[in-house]
């Protein structure tokens, strides 16, 4: 299993997705640090609604961290992440390199876990590679006055999050042929989640009993779960994380285990 | 003792089409086992199923006696097809991928590097490959835990006659220096008449023939029956003449070939014939069967009726 998991991990980490997404992942924790430092030598007086700019930022260390958590969170690095699972699965169904595991005395839950496995420590690369710089860029500008404990949460909570992301796109990625193809869906399917939540808020507020509950509940908003170090944790965000995670993954699986792999 | 590999009523629909039907198939220990059918006859279809890749519609595979849908691959090497690789990996890091999953010990991805001739290039990228060293890296990979049955499906493909020559060679020899049994499909008849004692053939999805090589082709002269090809310096004079004579039938043969089946006269009656009829006959041989006069015969009886 340990055997398996290192070679799955230097597929994982070898791909374009892997590699682009550490990457990335990276530059949006140094861009953290230099723009807050850049912010706090300002002397433009910007405003927005009347107030000037340096005072809506936190300028401090957990402000450095929690931006970087913010950039690395917000789109292109979770669709890297569902790059990832779809080539995974998909990408290797369709080339024919899964099959080749297959052939082999391991039974198939064995090969998908250990695939999943080696996605979720690629996100958790991901979130090392932003807050490392940001820590350290922080320190260096703003020095370790604050208290980081719950930005560190957060990051903790956005692993939570891409797993839930992972187990998603695994669950499409099994039924769906092409990379693309996943990558789409996944996207589609959150842009409808999207569009949901906005109806349920509207219901909520014209008082539709249960509106509140269901929307709190939906994918988009427990991939948002991580949000709550700054605005209060809300346990239905984790309920619905813990719903989709178990979902996702029941599909996943049990479609893995009868699939035709040619 | 239990077969190496044995289905029973193995069979696999897509839609309407059965690609393979009620398969029953026993390859036995220590066997060379060639399975043979036209394209589309369903040879890829059926190993999938053996190896478990794709769902059988029907019927049981059991391999060295074992049924349980993964242990029973413990000891099966396979190459499917064309094998796929990680392209940007090179030849030795995707054996090493391939080894924790076989369970095989690292060492033994330089073994199966030696055994294939692919040593001095296994750290170049599979990208930078030529078919046939993809072709040979899929054999290494399919050697790798020692496997006690090997499942290739035509594993010759893309290969010159050299390296043709190399993999029966190295097949001939596991199978007699490590008691390895090889399960082959191909097309090649010439190759697997060469290479297998036994053989099994498909078509449209059904076994349609199985036995030992030998005794297969026995059966192809039927009776006491014998088939001749005539040289001759004038073979259209000698076929007129063949005609004539009793207990003689010409067969379909090539262009300025003249093969006759002898019922009840045997050849030099017939050259005694021939000569005092004035024809000047160079050569007149006993025609051996081949395993393509046997596969054109099984799988062309249909396409006629
Ligand atoms: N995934 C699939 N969906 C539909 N039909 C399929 C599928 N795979 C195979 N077939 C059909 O099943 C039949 C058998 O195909 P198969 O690939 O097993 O033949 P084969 O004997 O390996 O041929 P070849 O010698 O060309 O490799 C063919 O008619 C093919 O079209
Ligand atoms: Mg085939």
């Amino acid at each position: 299993m340990t055997r398996m998991l290192a070679a799955e991990l230097r597929v994982v980490f070898g791909r374009r997705s892997g590699q682009a997404a550490l990457a990335l992942a990276l530059a949006l924790g140094v861009l953290a640090a230099a723009t807050l430092h850049i912010l706090r030598q300002s002397t433009v007086d910007a405003q927005v609604n009347g107030l000037p700019v340096q005072s809506m930022v936190d300028l401090s260390w957990r402000g450095v961290a929690s931006w970087g958590l913010r950039a690395r969170n917000f789109f292109a690095l979770p669709t890297l992440l569902v790059f990832a699972t779809a080539a995974s699965l998909a990408g290797e169904i369709g080339d024919h390199t899964l099959r080749e595991l297959l052939v082999r005395p391991v039974p198939r839950w064995k090969v998908l876990a250990v695939r999943l496995f080696a996605l979720a420590i690629l996100s958790a690369a991901t979130l090392l590679a932003t807050l490392v710089p940001a820590l350290a860029g922080g320190a260096a500008i703003f020095g370790t006055e604050a208290d980081i404990g719950p930005v560190l949460l957060g990051y903790l909570a956005s692993w939570a999050s891409d797993l839930g992301l992972i187990a998603l796109a695994a669950a499409v990625a099994v039924f769906v042929r092409g990379v693309a193809g996943v990558v789409v869906l996944v996207v589609l399917a959150l842009l409808a989640d999207l569009v949901a939540r906005g109806a349920l808020t509207v219901a909520a507020g014209l008082g539709v009993d249960g509106a509140e509950t269901v929307r709190a509940l939906l994918p988009g908003s427990s991939l948002a779960c991580w949000e709550g170090w700054a605005s209060g944790w809300d346990p239905a965000a984790f309920a619905g994380l813990a719903l989709l995670l178990a979902a996702g993954l029941a599909v996943a699986f049990a479609r893995f285990q009868r699939m035709d792999v040619p | 003792m239990s077969a190496a590999l044995r289905t029973d009523g193995l069979t696999r629909r897509f839609g309407a089409r059965t690609a393979v039907d009620r398969v029953s198939l026993r390859v036995e220990e220590g066997d060379i086992y060639g399975f043979l059918g036209p394209n589309g006859a369903g040879k890829t279809t059926a190993i999938r199923c053996i190896l478990g890749l794709i769902r059988r519609d029907a019927g049981e595979v059991r391999i060295f006696g074992e049924a349980h849908p993964v242990r029973q691959r413990r000891g099966v090497g396979a190459v499917v097809e064309t094998p796929a690789f990680h392209p940007g990996l090179s030849g030795r890091a995707n054996l090493r991928r391939a080894a924790a999953y076989a369970g095989a010990p690292a060492e033994d991805v330089e073994r199966v590097l030696a055994l294939t001739g692919l040593a001095d290039r296994a750290g170049d990228r599979v990208r930078a490959y030529s078919l046939g060293m993809r072709q040979r890296l899929g054999i290494a990979r399919a050697l790798l835990g020692r496997p006690r049955l090997l499942v290739l499906d035509e594993p010759t493909n893309g290969l010159d006659p050299r390296g043709m020559h190399d993999v029966r060679r190295l097949l001939a020899r596991l199978a007699a220096e490590e008691g390895l049994t090889v399960f082959i499909s191909s097309h090649l008849l010439a190759e697997v008449q060469q290479l297998c004692n036994r053989v099994g053939i498909l078509h449209r999805g059904r076994l349609v023939a199985e036995g030992a090589v030998d005794a297969l082709l026995s059966g192809l002269g039927e009776g006491r029956a014998v088939e001749v090809e005539v040289t001759a310096r004038d073979p259209e004079r000698a076929r007129a003449v063949a005609e004539g004579l009793a207990g003689v039938t010409v067969l379909p043969a090539g262009a300025g070939r003249l093969r006759l089946r002898l019922d009840g006269l045997d050849a030099a009656e017939l050259n005694r014939a021939l000569v005092e009829a004035g024809v000047a006959v160079s050569a007149l041989v006993p025609v051996e069967h081949s395993l393509e006069d046997l596969f054109l015969r099984l799988t062309g009886a249909e396409e006629a009726s």
